[in-house]
């Protein structure tokens, strides 16, 4: 098997990624916002509560979730497909991360934002969604595009529960093929491949930050 | 349901505004702690609609603590603050509305960075009055004339100097159509050159009509347009004059002292 022929065929793998990858930041960017924002506000028994959701996702094995969820449950009678819990293992622990971000840019911005817009005579929510979110975003767009490129290379795991993603088809190129060299660096060419663009991309939204944040306050 | 809740405000508003006829704002015995430290010690002041009310005093005598317990920014602890007719207690409903009765205009201007200067004047036109926003942008645009700055309307706030960007923040306070201004030492973070432009829209102001009550040691401003001089020191008001009687023949020492300190 020729070089090309090794990328190619991990590159079958590539939908499998995309997918997880996607769904992953379906459960990630949602999870990150919301448990930030719940974070910052709370006091008490309701933020003790959340801390300990956004740690369990954070503290815990990524590898031994995966696990718990795709072979454990079914003893219980849930049966989630093998893209469900790999998209939510690792959305979730890719949110958790993210979410602490959020909770610092919400607390880093100056009391008088705030302020500014309840004197205006605006309630807490409408300060949050309008004054203080669109803020926070932009500083977080840097964390987020770091926790989406994790993600992407964290999909390498889902190959240990049964998925045929781009790892899990190098593994196989290698069972018929003795070529380890060719076929481990062919992988890593695969994630670089798809992981530079993310990169860029990212850079892109955050140079462009101002007219992102822009059209949030049109939505 | 709408138009009963409205009713039965207006019903009360009423009811109050008999009792305290002519007073904009009411504070009575108001005291306020940070932990256990005083800021605020048996305040009692009065503000009559119209009246133009100059508060100065040494730092940490809390004149932004008293002005900032009218919107409720800080809870008062003890004592009676009421608002055109509202009582505010902590945690009250309908706190939102008797805000925007009220503007206020900070030391540091506190504009929002993400929105251009139009934006930051309609902001809360549109997600708090709820009016659609071709209406908002013109009521907007008229305040940003009144200012002197329609010019800059499409320009972000970091785009412009201390000077514009204040005279941007009371446009944007004039907006909701407040009924009392609550000024926070609206100049002391300014260049001096930008001083006088910022006087100038805020002594326009007061020749309108505008209750105003200014936290200031522009002591020019306050002998032009005040009709009263407050003086605080450690949290409790010390003396409260005509400007006149306050800048030439003080009562009190500590007052004559801090007079004397602002001329050096
Ligand atoms: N959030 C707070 N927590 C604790 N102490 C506070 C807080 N806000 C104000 N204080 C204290 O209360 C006192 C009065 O503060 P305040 O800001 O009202 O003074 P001020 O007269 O406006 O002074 P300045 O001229 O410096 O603005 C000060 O001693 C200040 O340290
Ligand atoms: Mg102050």
């Amino acid at each position: 098997m020729s070089f090309i022929e090794i990328v190619l065929g991990i590159l079958q793998g590539a939908d499998v990624t995309a997918e997880v990858t996607f769904f992953g930041l379906l459960y990630a960017v949602p999870f990150a916002v919301l448990a930030g924002v719940l974070q910052h506000f709370s006091t008490g028994a309701a933020r003790w509560a959340i801390t300990a959701l956004i740690e369990f996702w954070r503290s815990t094995s990524v590898i031994v979730l995966l696990y718990v969820f795709y072979y454990s449950l079914p003893a219980f009678g849930i049966e989630l497909s093998a893209v469900a819990v790999g998209a939510m293992v690792l959305g979730l622990n890719a949110g958790a991360y993210s979410s602490q971000s959020v909770r610092a840019a919400l607390q880093s911005l100056d009391r008088g934002q705030c302020e500014a817009g309840l004197a205006l005579g605006l309630n807490r929510f409408a300060v949050l969604r309008w004054i203080e979110l669109p803020q926070a975003l932009r500083k977080m767009i840097p964390t987020f595009v770091n926790e989406a490129i994790q993600l992407i290379k964290g999909t390498a795991l889902v190959s240990l529960i049964t998925l045929t993603d781009m790892t899990f088809r190098a593994k196989q190129i290698a069972q018929s093929t003795y070529d380890p060299v060719a076929i481990y660096s062919g992988l890593l060419l695969c994630y670089l491949m798809v992981c530079y663009p993310v990169t860029l991309l990212g850079r892109h939204l955050e140079r462009s930050t101002g007219k992102l944040g822009e059209r949030v306050n049109e939505l | 349901m709408e138009p009963e809740r409205t009713e039965r405000r207006t019903l009360v508003v009423e009811f109050t505004q008999k009792a305290d006829s002519r007073a904009a704002v009411l504070i009575e015995g108001v005291s306020k702690w940070f932990g256990t430290f005083q800021a605020l010690d048996k305040v009692s002041l009065n503000v009559a609609v119209g009246e133009r009310l100059v508060i100065c005093g040494p730092s940490g005598s809390g004149k932004s603590t008293l002005i900032r317990c009218v919107n409720q920014l800080e809870t008062h602890d003890e004592g009676r603050i009421v608002v055109s007719g509202a009582e505010l207690r902590p945690g009250m409903r309908g706190l939102a509305e008797v805000r925007r009765d009220v503007g206020m205009v900070f030391q540091q201007f506190n504009l929002f960075p993400h929105l251009s200067v139009l934006d930051n004047c309609t902001l809360a036109l549109r997600r708090a009055r709820k009016i659609p926003k071709d209406a908002a942008n013109q009521i907007a645009m008229e305040k940003l004339e009144r200012v002197h700055i329609a010019e800059q309307a499409k320009k972000y706030p970091r785009q412009l100097s201390g000077g514009q960007q204040q005279r941007v923040a009371i446009a944007r306070a004039l907006c909701m159509k407040p009924k009392i201004m609550l000024f926070d030492e609206p100049t002391s973070a300014l260049d001096p050159e930008m001083v006088k432009e910022v006087l100038d829209v805020m002594t326009a102001l007061a020749k309108e009509g505008m209750t105003m009550i200014c936290v200031t040691h522009e002591m020019g401003f306050a002998r032009e347009v005040a009709d009263r001089v407050v003086f605080m020191d450690k949290g409790a008001i010390i003396e409260e004059a005509a400007p006149q009687k306050f800048f030439g023949n003080p009562e009190h020492d500590r007052t004559k002292q801090f007079l004397k300190q602002l001329l050096h």
